[in-house]
Formats: C-alpha cells, structure tokens, sequence
C-alpha cells in the first residue's frame, strides 16, 4: 500500500500546498500595502469537491500512463483589489489581508490536523489495535 | 513548506522598506532645524522614501524596496531674524520644509505597516510549526 498516493494524503497535501501558496500572495499584499499603484491579488481555491467524486482517471488497461494524484494545476493569482484607491493608486487594505492571512492559517491547520490524524490511524493499524 | 519560507522572505523585506522608511522620517525630525550656514545656500530639503514592487527571481515573489529618496519640492518658510548668520539683505532666514505634525503621522503609519507585517510573520510562522507537528 502506497499511503503517499492514498486519496486523503494526496488531498490534504494539495490543500496545505494551495494554502501555502495563498499565504506567499497575502504576504506580498501586506509587504506592499504602501506601494504606489500596486493592487492586491488572491488566489482561488481549486474544485476540491469535483477532485473528491472523480478523483482520477481510471485505468481500463495496464499500458495507461497513472495520472499523479494530488498534481494540482498550478493556479496564477488574480487581480482583487480592496475596495478604492488610495492617493497613490494603492488598492491593499492591510485589514482585509490579515483576516485573509488569519483564514488560511485556521484551514491550514485544520487540514494539517486531519492529516495528523490520519498517520495516527496508520500507526494504531501498524500496532494492531494496541 | 517552500511557500512558506518565501512568505517569510516576503514579510522581512515589508519590514526592511518600513524600517528605512523610519530612517528617513528620523533624519527629517532631526533636521527640522538645521538652516543653512550662509545667506544665498539652501537649508535641510526634507526627504521622501519611494517604494516599489519588484519580483525576486530566486523566491519567484513581489518583494517591496525602497526604490530611491527623493526630494520634497515645496517652498521654504521664511522667518524675519536678522542676527542670523544665513540671513538674506532683507534680514529673512530660509526653514526647512519639515513639519514635526507630518511626519509623526507618517511614522505612525510606517510603524502600523510594520506590525501588519510582523502580525504576517507570526501567522506563516505558526503554520509552519503546524506542518512540523505531523511529525509529532
């Protein structure tokens, strides 16, 4: 049993990844909240559920290439711009990105939980039961 | 745990532009005063940090800098004080174009960017030791 390609670790390991990726923009946000002309991006969350009902293409014969679970299509960050302009043509407000930065680290550390949970549960299995 | 690194470089160069915009601020402050030393020369000109965005090729990040200080190009205030040594024939000493009110607003400013960006330091840095506690 490869536990690495099992759905729920390549799940959570996407999920922690985008989050990460998120933190990295929300991060260049506040870094440049006094940047003239400079407007905040974001980025969205992948479809997780459609990951969740067709997770991956089946292989009908042996010859077929695996598709990489948990290969995340690499999203590029959108512009999302809070609210109007300063003076200077900024568009960050530094409150906004901290409740966004305070929102992705409570997923993160959800998903990071799950994901605790689950090498628990391999190891009360690599126990058995004791 | 890359991105996350990154996010911490990204935070410490926020840091690093608020810090010398604090510089500037404290070397304005401390030249509120500072008149020339002849009639005819110019005083302290008061200075104005520029940031800008620029992308970092090894963290592939929009980190911020101080790009350049540029020069405050509002006129000096003149004040009748004729023993001064920088006094024109008229008996008028050139100011500088520093005004104390300004520039606490400004450092208070640079001072709230900082925290936020101290406040987003805290947060990567708590995700990370999330990510170490799967090791637990």
């Amino acid at each position: 049993m490869d536990l690495m390609k099992s759905s729920l670790f390549a799940n959570l390991a996407g999920r922690l990844q985008f989050l990460a990726a998120r933190t990295n923009v929300v991060a260049e946000n506040i870094a440049n909240a006094d940047t003239p002309g400079y407007v905040a991006r974001d980025l969205k969350a992948p479809d997780f559920s459609s990951r969740v009902s067709a997770h991956a293409l089946k292989i009908t014969n042996p010859r077929h290439i695996a598709a990489a679970p948990g290969a995340a299509a690499a999203v590029r960050p959108h512009l999302a711009p809070d609210g109007e302009a300063s003076l200077n043509g900024n568009k960050v407000s530094v409150e906004t990105q901290m409740m966004k930065l305070s929102e992705t680290r409570m997923d993160y550390q959800l998903a990071s939980s799950v994901y605790r949970k689950g090498v628990e549960l391999i190891r009360l299995a690599a126990r058995g039961g004791r | 745990m890359d991105d996350l690194n990154t996010a911490l470089a990204i935070s410490a160069s926020g840091m690093k532009a608020q810090s010398g915009r604090i510089r500037i601020v404290a070397e304005n402050l401390a030249n509120a005063n500072s008149t020339a030393s002849a009639p005819g020369l110019d005083p302290y000109r008061r200075q104005v940090p520029v940031f800008s965005t620029y992308l970092d090729n090894d963290a592939d990040a929009n980190m911020v800098r101080m790009s350049r200080i540029e020069l405050d190009p509002t006129a000096f205030a003149l004040k009748f004080d004729p023993s001064h040594p920088a006094a024109n024939a008229e008996g008028y000493v050139q100011l500088p174009n520093v005004n104390p009110l300004i520039e606490m607003m400004d450092l208070r400013e640079a001072q709230r960017s900082y925290e936020a960006n101290l406040g987003a330091l805290d947060q990567v840095r708590s995700m990370a030791a999330a990510t170490l506690r799967i090791l637990e």
